[in-house]
């Protein structure tokens, strides 16, 4: 058969001892920068794009796919130690992962969040070899007004996602959307709420919005506590998961692998809506909802399965069509140029050692990450143990690195601090960042896409429910919206009749 | 800690401790405030129409919607238990984000390690008996060392010295 | 490091930058610091790494590529513009940059007098491309196609004020057709809705590996040469659209008070690198025609392109605040 000859050949080149080598490189880097807050992929993939000007192509490409999948699994370990998500991928897995942490769970989280993410790699793997034309089909039949109705459906699932109080979640989303629309508009280039500020032309980054409401803000408030908070964490639990916890996780695992599989081609927010999505579903489909965001192994099991599947899935439009989906994608394409290749449908057929090569070390790179996390998880627990005075000021070194490194300008530094302010405020306040952070990242994309699916149809609003794949999106999302409003209307009405 | 108190804000025993001075209620007035006044900015900028939305079409109606969802907040302060804000300190407030500002503002003049060193000793300010050769031996090491690593290993182009 | 030792290091490397301008003829003796206002994985983030590996290697001092991109390059642009005209920092330009944005959005630099141009160091080769399903097998019957449907036809850029944007408005005007223009994030997600049939033209060079597979219909190239790509493909000229002088180049600037022995030692430098065929292989795989040009002949070049992409964006109404 066609398939394992082809699979054949891609082995035979990823275990190349020079290969595997560079994969092993790349999957340490990765981790290195998962693990450093803020300091993302697409940084350190373009400072590494020269140093690939020496290698093959196909060890090229291994070794900063490599970087790419790796930061994906590093990128779970400070948002569950530290409650600081080092990726957009990330961010949910602070929710439940960081609450399982306090009490004493987060071994069990960082084996759990790599036993997940290797499943799901590895799956993801088999499904791009397999089906990698078929894949890219089923995306390609997304059209904007599609677009439009699935970032409708996750601005409902962000509401879902709260803990507390419904109002405020929706508050916040808005705020989200607000935070969003900053910069220049793609429908019509004009810009708007940037104050003249040249820096905010081209939008308010995630990096600092992310690393200001989430990390700041904890830093601040465990300051406030004045306790080694940490201590406890450090000392107490096994680091594997119990039986228990195994079992609830298992579903989830699957589930989140299915769902990240397949948001992971779509463009744009793929990466970032899958872990969401995967969360709010388990969330759903959990008889005891009150669980989430208070330890809950499902919410940290499918996100992280379903970002790590979307990580490897994502290389479907670049390897089928040679489009990039997001920046990562963008500077493989970059890697690929310079040594002469021209990415697009070809590469396929034309380079076959290299496009095999590329997907059989996908999955070697998966393994290799597991055998190199798994032990890592005690070390990570343990440095926890170091006083609380002395690491905090080394995480704030590592958020401004960070926060720099994603433009090279002081100025997103300084962004950190603002929005670490904001984060502080809303946590006295009691309003949680998770639904405002997800609305940022996607309000931008709904509104272009709501706006291109009405100018590509010359104003007419129909093509949303005449297109099916939009019509099955917008009926999701209006069941889900009857059932978050439900309850808090009547939870209202009966606190209101109650006085 | 915001998780958790927000599970608990929900279950709370009511104890009325006055509208203004609950969260709920405080954070209806910033979502109002915020909201009234990006509704301002966006009506600076061309609606358009349903079909054929301007730049401010989508901003306006978000910011309407934040305005209203205030009300609701308001509303369920009102009616539901509250219980007064949680008492903030100003020290570590202001020394982690003083530490992150003065990185910031100085990493493009001072280089990066005079401004790892800035942060270090205004963030070290946050916990009370902080001592200063400990500050700066920590700032030596880790400054040093996250120098190797992300400079030198990783190649982010952060300038070393004052330019 | 101790405070006091990086105090002495400051003071020392701020007599460096003060003495460096009277000591033209060591130049360069410290790094330099090569600015790209784009994110990495761009062409010019490309073409300036491999440039500035070369010249790193020939001057024996790091040039260190800085990604700066914002606000349409402007924030890049501004950096090197108000740098230290000393020859330290150096700009990678496209012709937007220099001839194009400067229509478009208020500046805090002067763009006519800057920058000095030091190497125009490829000429890009870019398409029109249409979906396959869209009828006319070349140029001519496409034209003739959208005059039968005006304002049927949809063509997707890159965004407001993007090369692809200009490229169509100058189709408009010069052949009449009503195209609606679909602006994107980027080219790759306006070419991903051109193969999926949601846009049916595209302008832009990354159009070439979808046309050579099949999934889109190249009808012309944007040149005035044919492209080596895909010899058998006309050139707008040849197709018959009259009067097309948009183009797009890249190049490298530095700040307009550059010292004229460091200007001219930086021309003749990368004008060298251009002319090794190692380097002309690498230019030619990102679809880039090196040229060697002197710095009063890119000038030349600047200035036309200046007064064209300023007729195009009045004529067309292009706005990009």
């Amino acid at each position: 058969m066609d398939l394992l000859a082809n699979l054949d050949l891609g082995l035979a080149v990823a275990v190349s001892p020079q290969n595997l080598m560079w994969c092993l490189v790349g999957c340490l880097l990765g981790t290195l920068i998962g693990v450093l807050p803020g300091v993302g992929p697409v940084a350190t993939i373009a400072m590494l794009l020269p140093v690939t000007f020496h290698l093959t192509p196909v060890s090229a490409l291994i070794m900063l796919a490599g970087i790419y999948y790796g930061a994906q699994y590093g990128g779970s370990t400070t948002a569950i130690l530290m409650r600081m998500p080092g990726e957009s991928s990330s961010v949910v897995t602070c929710l439940d992962g960081h609450a399982m942490a306090r009490k004493g769970r987060a071994g069990a989280a960082l084996t759990i969040a790599a036993l997940g993410s290797f499943f799901a790699g590895t799956v993801a793997t088999v499904l791009i070899a397999v089906a990698s034309p078929l894949l890219a089909a089923l995306a390609h039949q997304f059209a904007a007004a599609d677009y439009f109705a699935l970032m409708l459906l996750g601005l409902v699932g962000a509401v879902v996602l709260a803990h507390g109080s419904v109002p405020k979640a929706i508050a916040m989303v808005l705020l989200g959307l607000l935070l969003g629309f900053v910069g220049g508009d793609v429908n019509s280039g004009v810009q708007r709420f940037t104050f003249g500020i040249p820096e905010l032309q081209d939008g308010i980054g995630f990096v600092p919005v992310a690393m200001g409401l989430f990390g700041l803000a904890e830093i601040i408030l465990n300051l406030e506590k004045g306790v080694d908070v940490y201590g406890a964490i450090a000392r107490i639990g096994s680091l594997w998961p119990t039986r228990e916890e195994a079992r609830r996780a298992v579903p989830a695992v699957l589930r989140g692998t299915a769902l990240g599989s397949v948001l992971g081609m779509l463009p744009g927010g793929g990466a970032i809506l899958s872990s969401f999505t995967a969360y709010v579903l388990e969330k759903r489909l959990s008889r005891e909802p009150q669980r989430f965001g208070d330890g809950a192994v499902e919410g940290v099991a499918a996100p992280e399965a379903a970002n790590n599947a979307g990580a490897q899935t994502s290389f479907v439009p670049l390897l089928t069509l040679g489009i990039p989906e997001n920046p990562v994608m963008a500077l493989m394409v970059g890697a690929m140029m310079i040594h002469g290749i021209q990415p697009g449908p070809e590469v396929m057929t034309k380079q076959p050692q290299l496009f095999w090569g590329l997907i059989a070390s996908m999955w070697v790179g998966n393994l290799m990450l597991l055998v190199i996390n798994l032990p890592l998880v005690g070390v990570w627990v343990r440095l926890l143990g170091i006083p609380y005075r002395l690491l905090f000021p080394v995480i704030l070194l590592f958020c401004a690195i960070g926060a720099y490194s994603v433009a090279n300008s002081g100025f997103d530094v300084l962004l950190t601090a603002v929005f670490g302010l904001l984060g502080y405020a809303l946590a006295k306040l009691r309003c949680e960042p998770a639904p405002l952070l997800l609305a940022f990242v996607i309000g931008p994309l709904m509104e272009e896409n709501l706006r291109r699916a009405l100018l590509l149809s010359r104003g007419d609003p129909s093509v949303f429910v005449t297109r099916p794949i939009s019509l099955v999106l917008l009926a999701l999302t209006a069941v889900l919206l009857l059932s978050v409003a439900l309850p808090g209307v009547r939870r209202l009405r009966e606190t209101a009749f109650a006085e | 800690m915001t998780i958790e108190a927000c599970m608990g804000a929900e279950r709370a025993v009511p104890a009325r401790a006055g509208f203004r001075a609950s969260p709920d209620g405080l954070a209806a007035a910033l979502f109002a405030a915020l909201g009234a006044v990006a509704l301002w900015l966006a009506f600076g900028h061309a609606l358009g129409t349903a079909a054929r939305m301007g730049p401010g079409f989508f901003p306006a109606a978000v910011a309407g919607l934040l305005v209203l969802a205030s009300a609701l907040v308001a509303a369920g302060a009102w009616v539901g238990p509250a219980e007064p804000v949680e008492r903030g300190r100003l020290r570590p407030l202001a020394s982690v984000l003083g530490a992150v500002l003065a990185f910031g503002l100085a990493i493009d003049r001072l280089g990066f390690l005079l401004s790892a060193a800035l942060l270090f000793l205004i963030a070290g300010q946050a916990v009370p008996g902080t001592r200063l050769r400990a500050t700066l031996a920590l700032a030596a090491g880790v400054g040093g060392l996250t120098w190797l690593v992300f400079v030198k290993l990783l190649g982010i182009p952060l300038p070393t010295w004052p330019r | 490091m101790t405070p006091t030792k990086a105090l002495g290091a400051a003071v020392l490397s701020a007599l460096l930058a003060l003495s460096a301008p009277a000591a033209a003829d060591t130049y360069p003796s410290k790094p330099i610091r090569y600015v790209v206002p784009f994110p990495p994985g761009a062409t010019s983030d490309n073409v300036s790494r491999i440039l500035a590996q070369r010249l790193s290697e020939i001057t024996g001092q790091p040039v260190v590529v800085e990604n700066k991109p914002g606000a349409g390059t402007a924030l890049g642009a501004e950096l090197v513009a108000k740098a230290e005209p000393d020859g330290y920092t150096l700009l990678n330009v496209t012709n937007a940059t220099l001839a194009a944005i400067p229509h478009l959005v208020k500046l805090s630099y002067d763009p006519e007098t800057a920058f000095v141009p030091l190497a125009l160091s490829g000429d890009s080769y870019s398409y029109i491309a249409v979906n396959p399903e869209v009828p006319g097998k070349d140029l001519k019957e496409f034209i003739a196609y959208a005059q039968k449907n005006p304002g049927k036809l949809n063509f997707g850029t890159a965004g407001n004020g993007s090369l692809g944007h200009i490229y169509g408005e100058l189709l408009k005007l010069r052949t009449g057709i009503d195209l609606v223009h679909v602006p994107y994030k980027g080219s790759a997600a306006a070419l991903n809705d051109a193969v999926t049939g949601q846009v049916q033209v595209v302008l832009d060079p990354a159009a070439l590996p979808l046309a050579k597979a099949g999934k889109l219909r190249a009808l012309a190239t944007l040149n005035a040469q044919r492209s080596p790509a895909l010899p058998d493909l006309p050139t707008i000229h040849e197709a018959g659209v009259p009067n097309w002088n948009a183009r797009l180049w890249f190049g490298v600037a530095a700040p307009a008070k550059t010292p004229p022995e460091v200007v001219a030692f930086l021309n003749a430098t990368f004008n060298k690198i251009l002319a090794e065929p190692e380097t002309v292989e690498k230019l030619r795989a990102l679809n880039l025609e090196p040229r060697r040009l002197s710095v009063d002949e890119i000038r030349a070049v600047v200035r036309e392109d200046f007064a064209t992409f300023g007729e195009i964006i009045k004529a067309a109404n292009i706005k990009s605040e």
